[in-house]
């Protein structure tokens, strides 16, 4: 199979694609961290890197699953194989081809809407007629999307009013950050753990999951807020920089937060790179196209790896420019986005609902800015991934439609 | 390359306010040694600083006019927009009016009467003194919004606001005990400069007035 050229051709679009992601996605989540300062963009690129493989590797299986099962019903190409596969190569170019277009026209499209747009395109030229669509699904999928920044904002408003009341509203911010502070620490820590640890039972066994990864987090949630109680006890209460002593222990949670998101992006966005892929060698190992697709742990890692690879050679300039950008955000301010739109990211791709990450993450800055947290944002955002929205999926379908009638001609 | 984080975060316009302020208060700084020299009668030095009050204006209005153009209607801001507006019209009205006596102060070579050198000299530093309580005032919007809007920090503005209001009164006062004393005077000196010394003070009354107003227009901007 390793010489089959079409293997080769499939892996080679599925890493074009992850590294789409890796550069837009992850920069996109993580933007706000170099923004506030709080991590150098070198340490936002080694840890992004680090932690969306292995959100992609520990988490990864939800979301690919409803990809390649959800929106055609793969049944309809039991009998056309070769068709199957290079309609999935289609789909993985189509969609590479359309974000990098809007990349080009600096159009905030998701990465997951392209995804299910070719998917469509290819169901639509693959005979399956429109009633081969699952409709259903993709309904879901478009309710998510409309939902999830809401979602997003409504979560990061109501952290950012907890922050607000507990630790910036009060007659002296310092004396309830040491009291607040290592609580506010252990919650984030926990909540981190319980994802991350989760997911590494998950891929080892399947017993005692959910117990064993409480017990831990816990462990590791009090031992955090301990630490985080005797480090704040060193702050002095000099009284003129409370707001600033307090921005700077945000600086420690964003860090934490900015690793959650890239874990969050990594588990949700590889499924769009590796769940065509998975589809085609499922077909070339088994000779048959199947309703399930088996995911490997090394098809995870591999989008994991490019999601790394795209990081690192592109996000680093759209990282940079975000960072020079918005100087405007504190750390408080960015650990309440980027924790909230992980948090969404994270339930979202549990439940097997592809959102897309950046609108999200949009979705919750803005909630910010309705706990009037944010001196100004640029509300015309909203309106260009409303028009992304709209055009995404005519696109990728369109696209996907006409790669394939091209690859049939060729091949 | 697309950058919808990058483009989410508009420039916030509070440190060109707090730009725009302090030009304003350079500008209307410069009024204590015109008087100064308007006492003494000096018009060569007159004429200097009159320039350098109005080169002053002009740099506040660009600054105005700069935020005015980067306050698109589109804007999701922590402040309202149109009370940005009306603060930043009123702050840059404090500039006008300095400009508006020094330009009368050009206007004619009048000699001030030394029964009212003494209530110029006061009139004038506490017309100053209001300018700079709003200032110090306005340098507590940061606080504000970094504490995103506290009730303590409110309330420490609306203190501050009341000094300025403070201040506005006492410089009222002083300018009518002018008036009445430039009428005490009324027999000794030519109409015209009567006229025109009435204008000077009623114009470096209104630098506090804007003043004030700027400071109101804060308390409305806090009490959202």
């Amino acid at each position: 199979m390793l010489k089959n050229p079409l293997f080769i051709m499939a892996i080679a679009v599925g890493l074009c694609m992850a590294i789409n992601i890796g550069a837009n996605d992850v920069a996109n989540a993580m933007g706000t961290s170099v923004g506030a300062r709080s991590l150098s963009l070198r340490k936002a690129i080694i840890l992004a890197a680090i932690f969306s493989f292995s959100g992609a590797l520990l988490l990864g299986s939800y979301v690919t699953e409803t990809i390649s099962k959800g929106v055609i019903d793969s049944t309809y190409f039991v009998d056309r194989q070769s068709f199957f596969i290079y309609g999935m190569i289609a789909v993985l170019l189509g969609s590479s081809i359309w974000v990098t277009i809007a990349t080009y026209l600096r159009l905030p499209v998701s990465t997951t809407h392209s995804v299910v747009g070719a998917l469509i395109g290819f169901g639509l030229i693959g005979g399956v007629g429109v009633g081969g669509i699952n409709w259903g699904v993709v309904v879901n999928i478009v309710l998510s999307w409309v939902f999830s920044p809401i979602i997003g904002a409504f979560v990061s408003y109501s952290l950012f009013v907890v922050v607000k009341k507990r630790i910036l509203d009060v007659s002296s911010p310092l004396k309830s950050l040491k009291k607040d502070g290592p609580f506010l620490m252990s919650t984030v820590l926990f909540i981190l753990s319980v994802s991350f640890i989760g997911g590494c039972f998950k891929r080892l066994s399947n017993n005692f999951t959910l117990f064993y990864s409480i017990g831990i987090s816990l462990g590791i949630a009090i031992i955090g807020g301990v630490v985080v109680h005797f480090f704040l006890k060193g702050y002095s209460l000099n009284k003129n920089d409370e707001y600033e002593k307090v921005e700077n222990f945000s600086k420690i949670l964003q860090v934490l937060s900015a690793s959650y998101v890239a874990f969050a992006l990594g588990s949700n966005d590889v499924a769009n790179a590796v769940g065509p892929v998975a589809a085609i060698i499922s077909v070339l190992k088994n000779h048959e196209v199947s309703r399930q697709v088996c995911l490997p742990s090394w098809i995870l890692a591999f989008g994991g790896l490019g999601l790394a690879v795209g990081i690192s050679i592109w996000g680093y300039r759209v990282m940079e420019t975000i960072g020079k950008k918005i100087t405007e955000v504190t750390p408080t301010r960015g650990f309440v986005a980027e924790f909230s739109a992980a948090s969404v990211v994270l339930v979202c791709s549990r439940l097997g609902m592809p959102v897309s990450t950046t609108h999200v993450i949009v979705g919750a800055v803005i909630g910010i800015g309705m706990a009037r947290g944010v001196e100004a944002l640029n509300l015309r955002v909203i309106r260009n991934i409303v028009f992304s929205w709209l055009f995404t999926l005519p696109m990728t379908a369109g696209l996907t439609m006409i790669v394939c009638k091209i690859l049939i001609t060729i091949l | 390359m697309r950058n919808v984080i990058a483009k989410l975060f508009h420039k916030s316009p509070f440190e060109a306010l707090h730009n725009h302020m302090i030009k304003v208060k350079e500008c209307s700084d410069l009024l204590k040694p015109l008087i100064e020299s308007f006492i003494t009668g000096d018009r060569k030095l007159i004429d200097e600083q009159v320039k350098a009050i109005s080169n002053l204006e002009h740099k506040a209005d660009i600054i105005k006019k700069n935020i005015r153009e980067h306050l698109p209607y589109h804007l999701f801001m922590s402040i309202n927009r149109a009370d940005i507006l009306r603060f930043l019209h009123e702050e840059d009205a404090i500039a006008d009016s300095a400009e508006d006596v020094a330009k009368l102060i050009e206007m004619r070579e009048t000699k001030v009467p030394s029964g009212l050198k003494e209530d110029l000299a006061e009139l004038v530093n506490k017309v100053l003194e209001t300018v700079d309580s709003l200032k110090r005032t306005t340098s507590n919007i940061k606080l504000l919004s970094q504490s995103s809007f506290a009730k303590k920090e409110e309330e420490k503005i609306s203190s501050l606001i009341q000094n300025i209001d403070k201040k506005e009164f006492e410089s009222d006062v002083i300018q009518q005990k002018a008036a009445k004393d430039l009428f005490l005077l009324e027999k000794k000196i030519d109409p015209v400069s009567i006229l025109l010394l009435m204008k000077i003070m009623k114009e470096l009354g209104s630098v506090a007035d804007h003043a004030q107003n700027t400071g109101s227009q804060l308390r409305c901007i806090i009490a959202r």
